[in-house]
């Protein structure tokens, strides 16, 4: 069965275009440079540079309006290019339901791990910090994030893939009532309380019913 | 796409309305399309919608995200640092 693309971002059209917009605060810049494209997919990636501690750098997609059944999933994915370890936790993607709960947060940490946290619905974040280091290159990241079967089961998980294997999951969670809808998703530095001194690099952005890798143009391997 | 982001960021745009937006100070200062370019103090905001009046509940829309958010900020650094101690 194909995917169900729910939202697509290649960062190509002017002014973030394909996002509902950007947001950013004194010192900290999100840009859509030629510098942050991924290889031979189009011309303009987005580029954050983060100078300032506590800061905000992100463009963010309002309006998803995304049902989810028990049991599913829905999976974000992204090309991720950190040059080098930040300085402190950086915050990198926040999910929010129909209702404007937080459901789902992403990092990197100053080791160069990822790490996220899922909402559960008494409140609590329950965080798992990652294996492998996403820094110095390009990873394809995917985050699933996936609603527990039913109200009395604890079986939602949230789980980080880099370049398609599962590096970790935080599961036996009890998201059935926060996690019914994804409606909202911010990208770059997205909290205000991440650390200075780094710059990361995004693009192609998916959100899915499944991990969705970008078609290559005809005749490029990668 | 570079020269307007540096000119938003100098504070080059010329003011073409201003609104107080809750507690905020707003100021209208481009307009290319659908990207509506608000600028206030210390941040800066591009919205992209079909009108003035969508771009301005958007904008109010995401100010207010971004204040539940900074509310929400101590629960997820004290579930990573409790998490990162179970690890």
């Amino acid at each position: 069965m194909k995917p169900m693309i729910y939202f697509q971002a290649l960062n190509e059209i002017a002014n973030f275009g394909d996002w509902s917009g950007s947001y950013e605060t004194a010192g900290n810049t999100i840009d859509q440079s030629e510098d942050a494209s991924y290889l031979y997919r189009g011309k303009y990636g987005l580029r954050v540079s983060c100078g300032v501690d506590d800061g905000y750098a992100y463009v963010y997609k309002d309006g998803l309006g995304i049902s989810v059944a028990p049991g599913e999933s829905v999976f974000l994915s992204f090309i991720q290019n950190f040059a080098s370890n930040p300085s402190g936790l950086v915050y990198t993607t926040l999910w929010k339901n129909n209702n404007g709960d937080t459901v789902f947060v992403s990092l990197v940490r100053d080791d160069g791990k990822g790490q996220f946290t899922v909402v559960d619905d008494a409140g609590n974040w329950n965080t798992k910090i990652g294996n492998a280091v996403l820094t110095s290159k390009s990873h394809w990241i995917t985050l699933e994030l996936r609603r527990a079967t039913s109200s009395t089961a604890s079986d939602g998980y949230g789980k980080l893939y880099i370049d398609g294997v599962e590096d970790v999951i935080r599961d036996g969670q009890d998201n059935y009532d926060k996690f019914t809808s994804l409606n909202y998703i911010r990208l770059g530095v997205p909290t205000g309380s991440s650390k200075t001194g780094f710059v990361i690099d995004f693009d192609e952005v998916v959100v899915a019913n499944r991990m969705v890798r970008p078609p290559l143009p005809k005749g490029i391997n990668l | 796409m570079k020269n307007l982001m540096e000119q938003f960021r100098r504070g080059q745009l010329t003011a073409i309305e201003q609104y107080e937006i809750g507690k905020y100070d707003v100021r209208l200062v481009h307009i290319e399309n659908k990207s509506h370019f608000f600028q206030g103090n210390g941040w800066r905001a591009v919205v992209n919608a079909t009108s003035k009046q969508e771009a301005m509940k958007m904008l109010q829309d995401e100010l207010q995200h971004i204040k539940e958010i900074e509310s929400e900020a101590n629960d997820i650094l004290s579930g990573t640092q409790r998490d990162s101690k179970l690890r």
